[in-house]
């Protein structure tokens, strides 16, 4: 039946984000607090150009990796190979960079030989450091990070910040 | 970076703010996207055409299965049980042309819907430009038909048919008319099926009918019989399928010898206006419906991530 005879809306409108005014300056880290479902993400994504602003505006210089949910450009019938390809064109690496860093890339993630193993049988720690990895190396002079430094097991994040200074 | 509350509807940064390097988020080229990252646009081919195959036998080989049996079905049903086959010399061939561009009309329109909803992990988590997704789809749906059209001019080949510069015009101006009509009704049902996902059955509808609204099965002179002279019969050849179907008769089927000899005898045979018709009229339309569609996609774009 229609919905709409059902009284059932199919859109709701909801304020996520009011009066927000801030300048980041290069060089500089930010870190966002607050609780569940107070706009975090919908900041972020607003960064990245994921969502549009009904009024106002945002304005970035350099380029930007939003790392808002790790592995959202991942697809399970893939293979890793072909995943870091696929995900590094996505935040906007050229094929000659995704060359140059390739190797790197598979050694930061340390699962060198199951690169050529579809996505879907990595375990979830093996499959958030692929997609970490490839994040951290495409270089973006802006970096949004949205909850997903849980990554990897305890050795992993160790290395993290010798990856990113 | 910055955001700030301003007023107004200004969202891109000025010009002196431009000039500093500043720019917003999502300002990218608009609808020459695709062809500014051909890289990730072959990626995402690929993708579609690995992730389409998965766990398949057969892989590739369906999309020759799937129009062979549709072939046999309407040659045995109306070319021997109607006995279209009897008036119309090489029927198969007059089959097939018309068959395969309604297979390429349905499978560019029915993908280029879905494919927003169907990328919907990319569309509202990362910023990827969204046009490149109907293009994905339409190059995945010529990626198929690139069989087909092999199998059709083999056929061709079989009837005597040689290839000449009437048949490479008519069929390039064809494929020109159907790409660029189908992308931008494409366009436009991604755009709203975003919103409305009642959009994708509606468009399942429309190519189910397709193949009955322009000349694939019958000869266009048994429509004129039946309804020449109205206003219909004048809708039904501003049709831009039919447009199409009838420059795919013209380019694989009208020139072949069995055909040449039977024209001769009844001139019944051709299309009105040969070689190429209204092909003039179904390039004004397709390029209409490409703007429109385009114009509807950059506006609703913006939402995408919202309605998903």
């Amino acid at each position: 039946m229609f919905s709409a005879l059902q009284r059932k809306k199919l859109a709701d409108s909801f304020l996520a984000l009011d009066d927000v005014d801030l300048t980041v300056h290069a060089g500089e880290t930010v870190g966002l607090i607050g609780f569940n479902g107070s706009g975090k993400s919908t900041l972020l994504k607003t960064i990245s150009g994921v969502l549009y602003p009904d009024t106002g505006r945002v304005l970035l210089r350099g380029r930007v990796a939003g790392l808002i949910e790790v592995g959202a450009g991942f697809h399970p019938d893939l293979s890793g190979r072909e995943n870091v390809y696929l995900n590094g064109a996505i935040l906007g690496m050229s094929r000659e960079q995704i060359d140059a860093k390739f190797d790197e890339i598979v050694a930061f993630s340390e699962i060198e030989e199951f690169i050529d193993t579809d996505v879907k049988y990595y375990s979830s720690g093996m499959f958030l450091r692929l997609a970490f990895s490839v994040a951290v190396h495409t270089e973006p002079d802006i970096f949004l990070v949205d909850e997903i430094l849980s990554v990897g097991d305890e050795p992993f994040p160790a290395q993290v910040p010798r990856a990113h200074p | 970076m910055t955001a700030t509350g301003a007023e107004g509807p200004a969202r891109l940064p000025n010009r002196e703010e431009q000039a500093a390097g500043w720019r917003a988020p999502g300002q990218d080229a608009g609808w020459l996207n695709p062809v500014r990252e051909r890289f990730l646009l072959r990626l995402l081919v690929r993708k579609e055409l690995r992730v389409r195959y998965r766990g398949s036998a057969l892989g590739m080989l369906w999309s020759y299965v799937k129009p062979a049996v549709q072939f046999i079905v309407f040659y045995i049903a109306l070319g021997v049980f109607l006995q279209l086959s009897r008036d119309t010399p090489a029927y198969a061939v007059y089959l097939f042309s018309g068959i395969v561009v309604i297979n390429l009309f349905g499978e560019v329109f029915g993908n280029a819907t879905r494919s927003i909803t169907g990328n919907q992990a990319l569309v509202s988590k990362i910023y990827l430009p969204s046009e490149l997704f109907p293009w994905a789809s339409m190059i995945v749906a010529m990626v198929h038909f690139l069989p087909q059209l092999v199998v059709l001019v083999v056929g061709a080949l079989l009837f005597g048919w040689l290839p000449s510069t009437t048949a490479a015009v008519a069929f390039v101006l064809g494929i020109i008319i159907l790409v660029v009509f189908t992308m931008g009704l494409g366009m436009l049902t991604a755009a709203l099926n975003a919103a409305f996902r009642d959009v994708e059955n509606f468009v399942d509808l429309i190519v189910m009918v397709a193949t009955w609204l322009s000349p694939v099965l019958y000869r266009i002179s048994m429509v004129e019989d039946a309804i020449g002279g109205t206003i219909w019969w004048w809708l039904y050849q501003l049709n831009p399928l039919t447009i199409v179907v009838e420059l795919f008769h013209v380019a694989f089927w009208r020139f072949a010898p069995p055909v040449a000899d039977a024209v001769a005898a009844d001139p019944s045979l051709t299309g009105p206006g040969e070689p190429f018709g209204l092909w003039w009229a179904g390039l004004l339309i397709a390029v209409a419906t490409f703007v429109i569609g385009t114009v509807v996609f950059e506006r609703a774009k913006r939402r995408f991530a919202q309605e998903l």
